[in-house]
């Protein structure tokens, strides 16, 4: 037999937490209502699509595919003009949400593009998405020691590029 | 790390935003289908089920219905199906399962087994928790239908086909009629069968669908009584299953070229199917509906006993089930069904096979 029944996830009775998971994870990239609910939509019509394959490890596929989806979306609308008070004006976004610093999430973006794909989905799970260290090794298929080690050296880049920020912007 | 990048306020997730998911996932799927797919699976069956590439593409139109936990097999592995015939006279109304069938179909052996469900088996309800009718659960809920099925009978369900009365009729009247044989003349007088000879006789679309709803069977004995058939709706489910051979023996013997389109037309006009299930399952069932040897096809009735708590329902053996439903996952041969406690057995002559 493909799988053992009975145990097997229902995509309703999960729909709320991957919703809710999906939302986190592209409001934290994108910083719109609009575009995050967008992108959570998007995840979650793609894992319904592939409900058997996703279903076992729902949140960790939920939480990478809508990475990816908003690294994409930052991608193609890349025009993000920076204005003449030092204020990033978002192409064709409208005004980021109050108290969060835009600038951390373009350089988010920015850092998560650049990292190796295994560095970028461990910080991704790890530190968007918040899932358990046991989760991300899970899914990435290796130990927690090396998540700790993927997930240590994408933060280390981020920092150095916080760093780079602050010094610029002093 | 991230919090202070959160949404204060986040939205609510509820239904609407749900329905919105489903349906962005089935206008990805008719993309999916209108692009590379249809195409692919167009050229894939277009030489070896003689599916016309035009019938192929079309396979992409079939009506969809929403049913959670069903995914697409690869080509090659064993795909289970759950039939649903609806008596559904109005078109549009929601319609009560009048037969609910698993078929299961094994590419590596080339053979394929039934098992029926007869509508009176209770099981729990997995959104109450409480007992329900096995076809009052299919009324509702396909989801929950599959979900029950899968939990309590433990067959896993790969997609779901719907077919309504009036499909029914039309795919027999389209093969040409179905040939089934009984040992005695039949009739039922609520269901308006009448097969008054003994032996291989040919049915149209109308007199296969009396049989398949026959519940108050009679068979003429030789002394020119009629007698009645005790088993009911557990002589219907096996009649069900008889015709359900008997259409694909029928189909089997017409290989004529145009057979598989009218097949693909017959599909999309007349059934409805899981939305998980791809164009490309889709042409390899109708592959597999006019290659499949007939005679190889195992089938059964799930065993059942009388339900304590009301006499006119019933629950599964625990004890026989295990057996026939592993037979029925491997498409081995079924063990001998045995009678089902406190119920007389079949007047002779019953019995109805495929001819």
């Amino acid at each position: 037999m493909r799988r053992t029944t009975g145990d097997r996830r229902r995509f309703e009775d999960r729909f709320a937490v991957l919703a809710a998971l999906g939302y986190k994870v592209a409001y934290r990239l994108m910083g719109d209502r609009a575009e995050s609910e967008d992108l959570a939509q998007e995840a979650l019509a793609r894992a319904y699509l592939r409900w058997r394959k996703v279903a076992a490890y729902d949140e960790a596929w939920v939480a990478r595919v809508t990475t990816n989806l908003a690294i994409g979306r930052w991608r193609k609308h890349r025009r993000v003009v920076v204005t003449g008070t030092g204020e990033p004006a978002f192409g064709r976004f409208p005004a980021p949400a109050a108290g969060a610093d835009p600038l951390d999430r373009i350089e988010l973006v920015r850092v998560l593009r650049s990292l190796p794909r295994r560095q970028r989905e461990a910080v991704a799970l790890r530190y968007l998405a918040d899932l358990p260290e046991a989760d991300v090794a899970a899914w990435l298929g290796c130990s927690v020691g090396t998540v700790k080690t993927h997930t240590h050296r994408g933060l280390a880049a981020l920092r150095r590029d916080e760093e780079a920020i602050h010094v610029r912007a002093s | 790390m991230f919090e202070h990048l959160d949404d204060p306020r986040p939205p609510a997730f509820g239904d609407g935003f749900r329905r919105t998911v489903v349906r962005r996932a089935h206008r990805r799927r008719r993309r999916q289908v209108a692009g590379g797919v249809g195409v692919a699976a167009a050229c894939m069956v277009a030489g070896a089920g003689g599916l016309y590439a035009r019938a192929a593409l079309r396979l992409g139109d079939v009506e969809r219905t929403e049913v959670s936990s069903t995914g697409d097999v690869p080509a090659g592995d064993p795909v289970t199906f759950l039939l649903l015939g609806l008596d559904r006279r109005d078109p549009g109304a929601p319609g009560r399962s009048d037969t609910i069938m698993l078929a299961r179909f094994i590419p590596g052996s080339g053979t394929a087994s039934l098992l029926s469900l007869p509508r009176d088996l209770m099981l729990t309800d997995p959104a109450t928790g409480q007992p329900q009718r096995l076809n009052a659960l299919s009324e509702r809920n396909l989801s929950d239908l599959v979900a029950a099925v899968e939990a309590q009978v433990g067959v896993p369900v790969d997609h779901v086909l719907e077919v309504d009365f009036g499909g029914f009729v039309s795919l027999v009247d389209q093969v040409g009629g179905i040939h089934v044989q009984a040992a005695a003349p039949l009739r039922d007088r609520s269901s308006g069968l009448y097969i008054d000879t003994p032996g291989c006789v040919e049915l149209d679309g109308e007199q296969a669908l009396a049989l398949v709803r026959s519940r108050h069977l009679e068979v003429q004995q030789p002394s020119g009584a009629w007698v009645a058939d005790p088993r009911a709706d557990l002589a219907r489910v096996a009649n069900q299953r008889a015709v359900a051979v008997a259409t694909l023996a029928d189909l089997e013997s017409r290989p004529d070229p145009f057979t598989a389109n009218q097949l693909a037309d017959w599909l999309v006009d007349n059934v409805t199917v899981d939305d998980a299930l791809s164009v490309a399952e889709i042409a390899r069932l109708i592959e597999t509906a006019l290659t499949l040897d007939p005679g190889s096809v195992r089938e059964a009735t799930l065993p059942v006993v009388e339900y304590a708590p009301d006499p006119n329902r019933l629950a599964i053996d625990t004890e026989r089930a295990p057996a026939v439903i592993a037979a029925f996952l491997d498409g081995a041969p079924v063990p001998d069904a045995p009678p089902i406690p406190g119920l007389p057995a079949e007047p002779p002559g019953a019995q109805v096979t495929a001819c």
